[in-house]
């Protein structure tokens, strides 16, 4: 299976962030995106996602053409925001059977490692980074086949990180991860292959030395 | 569908914080319409200033706003409705 996105173009006022951007993302792997503040890379996941629209972006799946809005009532693809975007004043044993009736995917969860130490309290009173893993969690119980993460890495402690990863190169059998995060060294570690987002359009990056060599990082 | 109820007492609770505020002006009658009616967009109003994030779980379970408003102005409607039927009755 196939997301194919082309032709993105969004400006916010005066300046254009985004410019005939195109993106192609394969079930079976990881493509990272890396991009300096302000360079579009969240508005890009939204477009994708539909929550930001861009008359001009045209997506497919699997070569069939797909509106923003139909994107969300078919669940075709699920995304992480940066912020929070769990409700907190509930645990996390009453929040999953109110998202899964299948049993199974429940269990996934609560036998996931860590969930066992938190999953009698209220969301609120979890860590950021306990919050973020579960949301991963859930999002990847999820049947969408393609799997949107702005900055999944971001606070989060080391342990956690390499449960994330585990649990993504797992996902990553039957989803297309696009993720993107500035801790560039977790991301190349375990994307397939990686963009940086620069004047609006994507250019591949093969690794570290590329990131130098087009300024994100610093020589 | 279960998700939806969590969304639906979210903004609920707003709705009959309106409600309570209209009663206290208005009467029981008037608070009732204005429940069943234009608090919904009052309780759809305050979830998305205060709890906007959480819509990130909706969307990704397949739900839209447009969806979600809907069906919370459809129950609170029928319910609204209903309430007022019996209240005419009785009273």
């Amino acid at each position: 299976m196939e997301l194919q996105v082309d032709q993105v173009t969004i400006a916010f006022g005066a300046r254009t962030v985004l410019q005939d951007a195109s993106l192609q993302l394969r079930r079976g792997e990881i493509v990272g995106l890396f991009g300096r503040n302000g360079s579009g890379k969240s508005t890009l996941l939204k477009i994708i996602f539909g929550t930001v629209r861009a008359p001009a972006a045209q997506l497919r799946i699997d070569g069939e053409r797909w509106a923003q809005r139909e994107l969300i009532p078919a669940g075709k693809v699920a995304y992480l925001p940066q912020q929070e975007y769990l409700p907190t004043g509930i645990t996390t044993r009453a929040l999953l059977p109110l998202l899964f009736s299948d049993g199974e995917k429940l269990d996934r969860i609560f036998y996931a490692p860590l969930v066992e130490h938190f999953a009698h309290r209220k969301l609120h009173d979890l860590s950021v980074g306990e919050r973020k893993y579960l949301g991963i969690l859930i999002l990847c119980q999820l049947d969408h086949p393609f799997l949107l993460l702005d900055e999944p890495f971001t606070m989060i402690d080391p342990l956690c990180k390499d449960l994330i990863k585990t649990l993504l190169a797992e996902s990553k059998k039957v989803k297309g991860i696009l993720l993107s995060d500035h801790y560039y060294d977790d991301v190349l570690q375990i994307a397939d292959r990686s963009y940086l987002l620069q004047d609006g359009g994507l250019v591949p990056v093969a690794g570290r030395a590329d990131l130098k060599r087009l300024g994100y990082l610093g020589r | 569908m279960t998700i939806f109820w969590k969304y639906y007492f979210d903004c609920t609770f707003f709705n009959l914080l309106f409600g309570i505020v209209v009663y206290l002006l208005s009467g029981f009658v008037w608070a009732l319409i204005l429940c069943a009616t234009l608090g919904n967009l009052v309780g759809f109003l305050c979830f998305g200033y205060l709890k906007g994030e959480q819509y990130s779980l909706y969307f990704n379970l397949g739900y839209t706003k447009r969806f979600l408003f809907l069906t919370m102005s459809l129950v609170n409607g029928v319910a609204g409705a209903t309430a007022l039927l019996l209240y005419l009755i009785l009273s």
